[in-house]
């Protein structure tokens, strides 16, 4: 008979695949390259749609905001009887200075992203006013499909507080779970641990494809950002446990079974299974990617990255991992300098009944 | 035969739950009476859908109270629903924020009327005119001022007189003059009236003016009056254009909401019978002017007007200094509290308006909206349509099951989704599209499962059974971390005040526990009825290609077994 795929085999190729993935990710991570939205720094965003074919000018969309901010702040300096936001604003402006920072996206959809534009005050009508005269006949800007999106500093850094708090009570609750689900098997914190951090592995790299996005192409992240990437959390944990369950169960089928040898069983016998779900989700997150909404494209994209990596991590990753610290590997990893000698096993993992 | 029919009956079951899901999905939006209760079909389209405005307020005041933010919500709630949205959502988020979410408005500087100001309660003399509760009325105050306060432009010269959130509300019908003012009598005081009950029978009243049916009044002063606030103008909304006095004049404002006292309103109990009413105290620096007006004003009617419109009309039916009482025929039912529970509250907020700041804001154009759900539709059949044809190509025989499945499990979701009132956001027709992939996994995971003992040589009947059975923990933990998943995304999404993340998390969850129910009993049903129709004990023979098994690679793929 045939020997069946040795996946264990590779466990530690897998795992350098993995970090030449998310190396160079986290190196842009470290140079900045996430680029906070207004959800987290607070600020303004502005959605604004053109003729697809007659997009003007990055920056002459800035200066003509930039000017007409200027013009209505001075204008409001004079103004007497100024309400709260007015002066709010006011205050604000002689703070910081308005910027304006555009972002071309496609179907003739530019991003601008300004410091934060005052409600109660007539600042959005001034500046909308500006656009129209200056882009509505030559460009096809209409006021009308006008989007803008303001967030405040005091819930902008709570967003921000949250989106860390949210990430990790995911991780402690799906740990807590795992653990009481594989609570009859030896050592079931081991399993919630593995698939952490394979849903570490899942969150770096869409972190780090995000942050070489945000460096070279402005791709900012924002709150839909954390939601896409708690879902994958979600569901790389999902593809652990299906192989995990496969090996609760095949433990207690074949106790006698070396431990490598039973994991391998239970990744091909579950590899059509991942592979398939993982088929299904990212042919229809594809469609929308492809057809849907544009305001959406990059929280699918950060789902569809995230649930590709999912489906790597829980069955390169996870399960490799288990196998390497039942046998004690990653002591000898640190142990021995000369890093580690990959013990392949050598008998057939697998053999026919 | 008892498994036929029980299958029958599961078959029957799954019936009646797609015909009522697709009568509730492909019926149309529209409101429909069901055992009593009249339930609201109509599929709700969050702001990315159809455009319009959402805003994130926050009061000044840190330490404001759950009751006056309460208040603060229902006077946005009020002065939006004149502005033409359909689903306005305004509601409180922790213990100081509101978010107002406004579907399909426009009109930028009517939402900014309406959220950006603070609302003014004014009383106002009407003497022998008649106004009804929801008539808009002019008053004094932004011209003359009040009796209190004698001075002109009281609503500041920054403020044009252009129509108010306000002024469509004019159209509502209003009620009939039925309360009565007075003032507050002392626990246990007998006092001139009180014996006329806060009338069991309308009209009994003997002290009541003719108006106002069933009115009761009781004298006694209370001797507190807390030491003179500072009556800062709060105020910014304009009055709408409305009604005038018999005379062709604004109505006479007496006293505004600064000149009540916000720690003596409250609810009792009618002095006789049953029933409520609503205590009022004014500050001590009015109490001259209110015990003035009302002494030369007995019998005359006044009224409380908010922004604007009538909230309450008495007659006056005693001096009132600095406590005074409101009763009403109408709140004698325990049903009549509410109103006067209601009416406490704006009059609590009148005194005391609670100064809100945008905090976040939203707007999303119209034409936008109708391009998004198309793509969405677009992007939803396409999705639909490939993993179809994956899973029968793939899986053939389970896989055409497993998609009848996925179309019951879109009709139970969507109909869920009317159901349960979901707002519909691109990120939630996201969230619906990823509960696709959980449903087919769960699917998956049981073909997979069953083609194992299949393969062990198993009866189609038991193969059946046993993939359910070891199929099932899987499905359950791995949907269980989803929906755990899903709890922290509906907390995440609740704080940043928009629908679009929690829209996400709850048509996740809901997805979840669809596909949980659909793969067990409606996959679990067909393919038992299927093979008990083929002959349940049979082994499967040559039929192999019907599950999706390869007679080549049957065998490489049989070693990973043991």
């Amino acid at each position: 008979m045939k020997q069946s795929l040795n996946l264990v085999k590779h466990r530690w190729t897998f795992i350098i695949i993995s970090l030449i993935i998310i190396i160079p990710g986290v190196i842009f991570i470290l140079l900045g390259g996430l680029r906070a939205s207004i959800d987290f720094t607070g600020g303004t965003s502005w959605d604004i749609y053109f003729n697809k074919d007659k997009v003007p000018a990055g920056a002459n969309i800035e200066k003509t905001l930039v000017d007409a901010d200027a013009a209505f702040i001075s204008q409001l300096q004079s103004k007497p009887n100024k309400n709260q936001a007015e002066q709010d604003l006011l205050a604000q402006r002689s703070r910081q200075q308005f910027q304006a920072i555009a972002q071309q996206s496609d179907n003739g959809l530019v991003v601008v992203r300004t410091g934060q534009i005052y409600d109660n005050t007539d600042e959005k009508t001034a500046l909308t006013n500006a656009l129209t005269q200056k882009f509505g006949a030559s460009n096809g800007f209409d006021p009308q499909k006008l989007g803008l999106n303001t967030s405040g500093p005091t819930v902008a850094g709570e967003v921000t507080t949250r989106s860390f708090v949210a990430v990790i009570l995911a991780s402690l609750g799906i740990l807590a779970y795992l653990a009481y689900a594989f609570r009859k098997v030896k050592r079931p914190w081991r399993y919630g641990l593995c698939a952490i951090f394979a849903m570490v592995h899942d969150v770096l790299v869409v972190l780090g494809i995000f942050a070489i996005l945000g460096y070279f192409f402005g791709v900012e992240i924002d709150a839909l950002f954390v939601t896409a990437l708690l879902t994958v959390i979600g569901f790389s944990v999902h593809d652990s446990i299906v192989v995990f369950d496969r090996i609760r169960e095949n433990q207690i089928r074949n106790p006698g079974e070396p431990f490598d040898s039973l994991v391998n069983h239970s990744l091909v016998q579950t590899l059509v299974r991942s592979l398939t779900t993982s088929l299904t989700v990212i042919f229809t997150l594809s469609a929308l990617y492809l057809f849907g909404g544009t305001t959406v494209h990059n929280f699918v994209l950060a789902l569809l990255i995230g649930i590709i990596s999912g489906t790597y991590s829980s069955i390169f990753n996870a399960s490799m991992l288990l196998v390497i610290w039942e046998k004690g590997e990653f002591g000898r990893l640190i142990g021995r300098k000369n890093g580690p000698k990959v013990p392949a096993s050598r008998q057939p993992v697998t053999t026919a009944r | 035969m008892h498994r036929v029919r029980n299958n029958l009956l599961a078959l029957l079951g799954i019936a009646l739950i797609v015909a009522v899901g697709a009568w509730i999905v492909f019926g149309g939006d529209r409101t429909e009476n069901i055992l009593g209760g009249s339930v609201d079909l109509r599929v709700k389209e969050g702001l990315d859908l159809q455009g319009g405005y959402q805003i994130l307020l926050q009061a000044r005041d840190p330490n404001v109270t759950a009751d006056r933010l309460q208040a603060a919500r229902q006077i946005i709630e009020k002065r939006v629903n004149g502005l033409g949205t359909n689903e306005p959502s305004i509601t409180i988020q922790g213990n100081n924020r509101i978010s107002v979410e406004l579907p399909g408005v426009t009109d930028e500087d009517a939402v900014k009327k309406a959220i950006g100001s603070t609302g003014r309660l004014e009383f106002i003399q009407v003497g022998s005119d008649t106004v009804n509760v929801g008539d808009t009325v002019q008053t004094t105050y932004c011209t003359t001022g009040s009796l209190y306060q004698k001075a002109a432009n009281l609503c500041g010269p920054g403020v044009t007189s252009s129509a108010g959130a306000s002024s469509t509300a004019s159209a509502t019908p209003g009620t009939p003059v039925n309360e009565a003012i007075g003032p507050a009598g002392t626990p246990g005081a007998t006092t001139p009236g009180a014996t006329t009950a806060a009338g069991t029978t309308p009209g009994a009243t003997a002290t009541a003016a003719s108006t106002t049916p069933g009115a009761t009044t009781a004298a006694g002063a209370g001797a507190a009056g807390t030491p003179g606030a500072t009556a800062a103008i709060s105020g910014t909304a304009t009055p709408a254009p409305g009604k005038l006095n018999s005379s062709n004049q604004p109505f006479q404002t007496v006293i505004t909401g600064d000149q009540l006292d916000p720690a003596k309103i409250d609810i009792g109990f009618a002095d006789s019978g049953a029933g409520y009413k609503v205590l009022f105290g004014v500050k001590a620096d009015a109490t001259n002017v209110f015990s003035q007006f009302t002494s030369a004003n007995l019998g005359q009617q006044m009224a409380i007007v908010l922004d604007g419109q009538v909230i309450s009309n008495a007659t006056i039916q005693g001096v009132i200094s600095n406590q005074g009482e409101i009763t009403s025929p109408n709140w004698q039912t325990a049903a009549g509290k509410a109103d006067a529970q209601n009416l406490v509250l704006q009059l609590k907020y009148g005194s005391l308006p609670v100064q809100l700041d945008v905090q976040a804001s939203r707007k999303v154009g119209a034409t936008l909206g109708t391009d998004s759900i198309d793509r969405s539709l677009v992007a939803g059949i396409v999705g639909l349509s490939i993993v179809a044809a994956f899973m029968i190509l793939y899986f053939r025989l389970p896989g055409l099951l497993a998609v009848f499945a996925l179309v019951i499990y879109s009709i139970i979701n969507f109909a869920l989704f009317k159901l349960l009132g979901v707002v519909l956001t691109l990120a939630g027709i996201a969230g619906f599209i990823l509960s696709i992939g959980m449903a087919v996994d769960a699917n998956v995971l049981i073909f997979a499962r069953m083609k194992e003992e299949l393969r062990l040589g198993r009866s189609i009947e038991r193969a059946v059974e046993e993939g359910f059975r070891n199929a099932w923990p899987s499905i359950r933990d791995s949907n269980i971390s989803t929906l755990i998943t899903c709890g922290i995304l509906y907390w995440f999404g609740d704080f940043t005040g928009t629908s679009t993340i929690k829209g996400f998390a709850l048509t996740l969850a809901i997805g979840v526990l669809c596909s949980m129910f659909t793969a067990i009993t409606v996959t679990h049903t067909f393919l038992r009825l299927m093979f008990l129709a083929t002959g349940s004990q049979r082994r499967l023979g040559r039929g192999g290609w019907w599950f999706g098994m390869n007679r080549t690679r049957r065998r490489t793929e049989e070693v990973g077994q043991v």
